[in-house]
């Protein structure tokens, strides 16, 4: 009994060998494979550009705020422009809005870009971000995602009130006018969700969720990167084509 | 600037009076950026100076990414005044 007991602890104690396979070395097997140890990067035909938080603009914002820099956005999109090897561009936006000027700047670039492009408005795209989302080609809005339309405003000291309520007007134009251009909303559908009140707790406009945006013709259709990547992928080809029978005739 | 944000201003403007962080403006092969120190020797990028345009499609230099300055040529302290004493002119 004794010994039975001493010796089935052993048994458990060590338990079958599993037979290790040999580790081949990365290196050689990348050198097998490619014939180099360097593994090329793969390189994507689509550039992703990102506007989160604040769009920044003139001046910098306190540390606090997650900004997007206008001054490295603007370089970045002529840069993706003139690249060869960028066939596309995916604007992703998770957005509260931001400086006016910047915004539109970004928007203008956006929208004179010859490459496809094309949006996906994941979470918010807020104030300035709505006429970023619609400055692409096609635009998708994730259907949880929200778009809040709402006048410009301005705090502080006031000097000459009809100067300044006459340039907040200008400047809220500017804005009504590039998202009416660039998108199928009308100026009479967009200025009544800016100026619908009892919607906003601290502020008069309109928070539009997803469906909603597509409902008004703001944005293009409800979906997420899957349906974007489609589209831009889609519209990359039709542009290959093109670039290859120019006027839609045989190729000489 | 006009800030056209669903952010209360108050909070968006939160530390403005603190002062901005120091920064130094360096050079790394054709590249002149402006990099908050963060650690000796390392640096946060805040922006690029002047740089190829092939430069701003690389993520390793966007705003924000840390970056070894140690071996590059550092060239001038930028600013280190608060930005309300440079708003009112001080």
């Amino acid at each position: 009994m004794t010994m039975e007991m001493n010796k089935a602890p052993s048994v458990a104690e060590q338990p079958a060998a599993v037979p290790e396979e040999p580790r081949k070395s990365t290196a050689t097997d990348t050198l097998i494979q490619l014939g180099t140890t360097a593994v090329p990067a793969a390189e994507s035909n689509i550039f992703c550009l990102t506007i989160i938080g604040q769009v920044e603009g003139h001046m910098m914002l306190p540390p606090q705020n997650k900004t997007t820099k206008y001054e490295h956005v603007i370089p970045q999109l002529v840069a993706a422009e003139q690249n060869p090897k960028v066939e596309g561009l995916l604007i992703v936006l998770n957005t509260v809005g931001g400086d006016v000027e910047a915004g539109l700047a970004i928007a203008e670039m956006i929208s004179s870009l010859s490459k496809p492009k094309v949006a996906v408005v994941l979470g918010g795209g807020h104030s300035i971000g709505v006429p970023i989302a619609v400055a692409s080609d096609y635009t998708f809005i994730a259907e949880s995602a929200t778009m809040t339309i709402h006048p410009i405003r301005m705090n502080g000291l006031v000097i000459g009130v009809p100067q300044t309520f006459e340039y907040l007007d200008k400047m809220q134009e500017r804005v009504v006018r590039f998202v009416t251009r660039h998108s199928g909303v009308g100026e009479k559908k967009f200025k009544e969700l800016m100026f619908k009140t009892g919607e906003l707790a601290r502020d008069i406009g309109t928070t539009v969720v997803g469906p909603d945006a597509v409902s008004y013709g703001l944005i293009d259709a409800i979906g997420g990167i899957g349906d974007a990547l489609r589209e831009l992928n889609r519209r990359i080809a039709q542009r290959r084509l093109a670039c290859i029978s120019p006027q839609g005739g045989e190729i000489q | 600037m006009t800030l056209y944000t669903t952010v209360p201003l108050e909070l968006v403007l939160e530390g403005w009076s603190a002062g901005q962080e120091t920064m130094i403006e360096i050079e790394q092969g054709a590249v002149r950026m402006l990099v908050a120190p963060v650690a000796p020797g390392i640096g946060k990028i805040v922006r690029l100076l002047s740089a190829p345009l092939e430069a701003y499609l690389l993520s390793s230099l966007e705003p924000g990414r840390l970056i070894c300055y140690g071996a590059a040529e550092q060239r001038t302290i930028v600013d280190s005044t608060p930005i309300s004493a440079g708003e009112w002119g001080l």
